[in-house]
């Protein structure tokens, strides 16, 4: 009997273990290709064994790009978005939950109906209208068209985990004598902290992804977030591709770090022994 | 310590009236019960008080001052919510300091990095500390202070809300249903809890409930409310004994009191349906009405004794003593009375061989406890037999 349920224990791990190997080999196959040259990659055949004796010698590849200053970019726009976003978002979901007034249904709805858009078919209306404002080629501009895309998103995630807060908490806060916006950032905040992580995460890589309207408004190449730099390695008659990979695993680090850090914060069940229930 | 007096208010929720016409006046360091079914309005009512529901019209006063469109923090009170709403994510000391913190808060405290440096400044203060920890020790709370919301039983929450409530002395206490959560051992615990704080603090409480036992047990004054208009104001005995209507008759007592359709003719007073004599020299006008006895008041006649005769349906027994549902009249026509069944009637008495299931016995009522309602508004008529004008007042 131990036996049996030992052995169902072993193929459930081994499984488990296979599907996350599976899961996790393009990571490893992006580093491994990133420390392979190019005559081995076109001629005798990439090792299984990444070439780790070279690493000090990688970022050479690189030296004829600012990769560092598109990163740099790339972080700007999706710490902007993340922020602008959740800023917006917290303020509209706090009121839409709890506030009561005409139009609240319509404004649900309109912030819903900017996700029904593709993004390429704002890409004209948004070039001319920030050709117009001056916005164009500047990193403001591409936080600002991201923050269209993500902050309703990130409205709804908010909005709900405040929706699930008993409205009770809030009135024994008010009686205590906490203003509303106190009532805000003293309660409501705090409970909804990992929905709050959860959209950060969302909006976050709705920034660091940010390519088309990059590619579109930005003519300074200095100016690039590190996708929009990336793509440029895809030549007509080459592409270096030990490069792109060693571009693309710098790439993902940051994005890794920031969502390894956010999903401590997303745990539920804090609401838990508020009321009865 | 407010002297209450709330001037025909009224509420509504989009048109349909929730509190109709409500008008009383409340001493202070009263212990007053809203008591009333589910949906009557007493929460509504409660949170008017606080200041939590707008008021549509008339007028509420603390000590002469119209409150109306004053904030809760303005009214100087305490509100323990029905389902305790503690802060989840501050422990039992936070959560108890929460209304001092506030209370020390300036505007510019409540920004986000401020906030949290000025909350931990203020909670570190001697006065607000020691204050924590005098409230915790009155609430037998002192073990708990690191711990939070969800790892406290039900009990200790709801003395947790208390605390709250009580480390501010505020000259209002407002309890919503505080101990409907609770089971029924420790809901007799925190009765007398209450109780307690009630006398040892010596200020005004407002406590909601639609438990009558609470409400008898604790209040110095209930409103009984129906349908959101009051039914009687008075002491817990005047409710008891002299209840204003029917309504409070039936709702206050368990079970409420027997209300039998009776006739009256030349001083008697007879059963609607079963013809028999429930009463005689009663000081009425010839017509209809509800003949009223409690429970404890009808007794099973001694040998001999005339009285109505009744047969046994239901005996429940309650230890020392049995609620037994007598139905009056006789299923048997030999006997010489109608088979035409009365109302039930329910007597609470000592344990007695002929209470079992279809058993026949007669009645005995004391006359003393026998109240009368008319038939057709359900109003009590004042006063039959000398017995004493009723202490509550009807509004």
């Amino acid at each position: 009997m131990r036996l049996r349920r030992v052995t169902a224990r072993l193929l459930v791990s081994a499984a488990l273990l296979a599907f996350a190997l599976f899961a996790g080999f393009p990571v490893y196959w992006m580093v491994n290709t990133a420390l392979t040259n190019d005559s081995e990659l076109y001629r005798t055949g990439q090792d299984w064994w990444p070439h780790l004796e070279r690493l000090p010698e990688s970022p050479s590849t690189l030296a004829d790009v600012p990769i560092g200053s598109w990163l740099l970019n790339s972080g700007f726009i999706a710490f902007g978005t993340t922020l602008l976003s959740l800023l917006m978002a917290v303020l509209g979901a706090y009121a839409l939950s709890r506030y009561r007034f005409h139009g609240r249904g319509a404004a649900a709805f309109l912030l819903f109906a900017t996700q029904m858009l593709p993004e390429a078919l704002l890409v004209v209306p948004l070039f001319a209208l920030f050709g117009a404002l001056g916005l164009l080629n500047g990193l403001i501009g591409l936080v600002l068209a991201n923050t269209a895309f993500a902050m309703p998103v990130a409205l709804f995630i908010v909005k709900s985990a405040i929706d699930r807060i008993p409205y009770e908490i809030e009135e024994s806060a008010r009686v205590d004598g906490c203003p509303r916006y106190g009532q805000l950032t003293h309660i409501v905040l705090p409970l909804v902290a990992p929905s709050i992580a959860a959209a950060a995460v969302v909006t976050f890589f709705e920034g660091w992804n940010e390519f088309l309207f990059a590619n579109t408004f930005l003519t300074d190449s200095e100016k690039w977030p590190a996708s929009v730099g990336l793509a440029t390695f895809v030549g007509q008659y080459t592409t270096p591709l030990s490069s792109v990979m060693a571009a693309a695993f710098l790439f993902s680090l940051p994005a890794i770090v920031f969502f390894v850090l956010m999903q401590r914060r997303i745990v539920s069940g804090l609401t838990a022994g508020a009321v009865k229930g | 310590m407010p002297r209450m007096v709330f001037d025909q208010v009224t509420k509504s929720f989009g048109g349909d009236p929730v509190i109709a016409d409500f008008s009383a006046e409340i001493e202070d360091r009263e212990f007053l019960v809203l008591l009333g079914p589910s949906g009557c309005g007493k929460s509504t009512m409660l949170r008017m008080i606080a200041g939590l529901a707008d008021v549509t019209g008339g007028a509420i006063s603390f000590d002469g001052e119209v409150v109306n469109d004053l904030e809760p923090k303005e009214r100087e009170i305490a509100f323990v919510f029905q389902s305790y709403a503690l802060y989840p994510h501050m422990t039992v000391a936070q959560n108890i300091a929460f209304p001092l913190l506030m209370n020390a808060f300036r505007p510019w405290y409540h920004l986000p990095v401020v906030s949290a440096v000025m909350k931990r400044a203020i909670a570190r203060r001697p006065e607000v500390a020691e204050r924590v920890a005098e409230v915790a020790r009155t609430l037998e709370l002192t073990d708990y202070l690191d711990r939070r919301p969800k790892s406290l039983s039900g009990g200790q929450r709801q003395r947790v809300a208390l605390a709250r409530s009580l480390v501010r002395d505020p000259s209002l206490y407002l309890l919503d249903e505080p101990l409907s959560n609770l089971d029924a051992k420790l809901r007799t615990q925190m009765r007398s809890e209450i109780s307690g704080l009630h006398r040892r603090v010596r200020k005004s409480f407002v406590y909601v409930t639609h438990d009558q036992v609470e409400a008898m047990t604790m209040a110095t004054r209930i409103i009984v409310l129906d349908a959101g208009r009051i039914q009687q104001i008075g002491t817990p005995e005047e409710i008891y004994g002299e209840p204003a209507n029917t309504f409070v008759a039936k709702f206050i007592g368990s079970p409420g009191m027997n209300l039998i359709p009776a006739t009256a003719a030349d001083g008697r007073v007879t059963d609607a349906r079963s013809g028999q004599v429930l009463d005689r020299g009663a000081d009425l006008a010839d017509g209809d009405y509800l003949f009223g006895i409690r429970p404890e008041a009808a007794r099973l006649a001694a040998d001999g004794e005339a009285g109505p005769a009744a047969t046994v349906t239901t005996v429940e027994h309650l230890g020392g003593e049995v609620v037994a549902g007598c139905e009056l009249g006789e299923p048997d026509a030999e006997a010489g009375l109608t088979v035409d069944l009365g109302g039930t009637v329910f007597i609470r008495t000592a344990p007695h061989p002929s209470l079992t299931g279809r058993g026949r016995v007669r009645l005995a009522f004391d006359r003393g406890a026998v109240r009368y309602f008319r038939a057709d508004t359900g109003q009590r008529v004042p006063a039959t037999r000398g017995t004493p004008q009723p202490q509550g007042s009807i509004r």
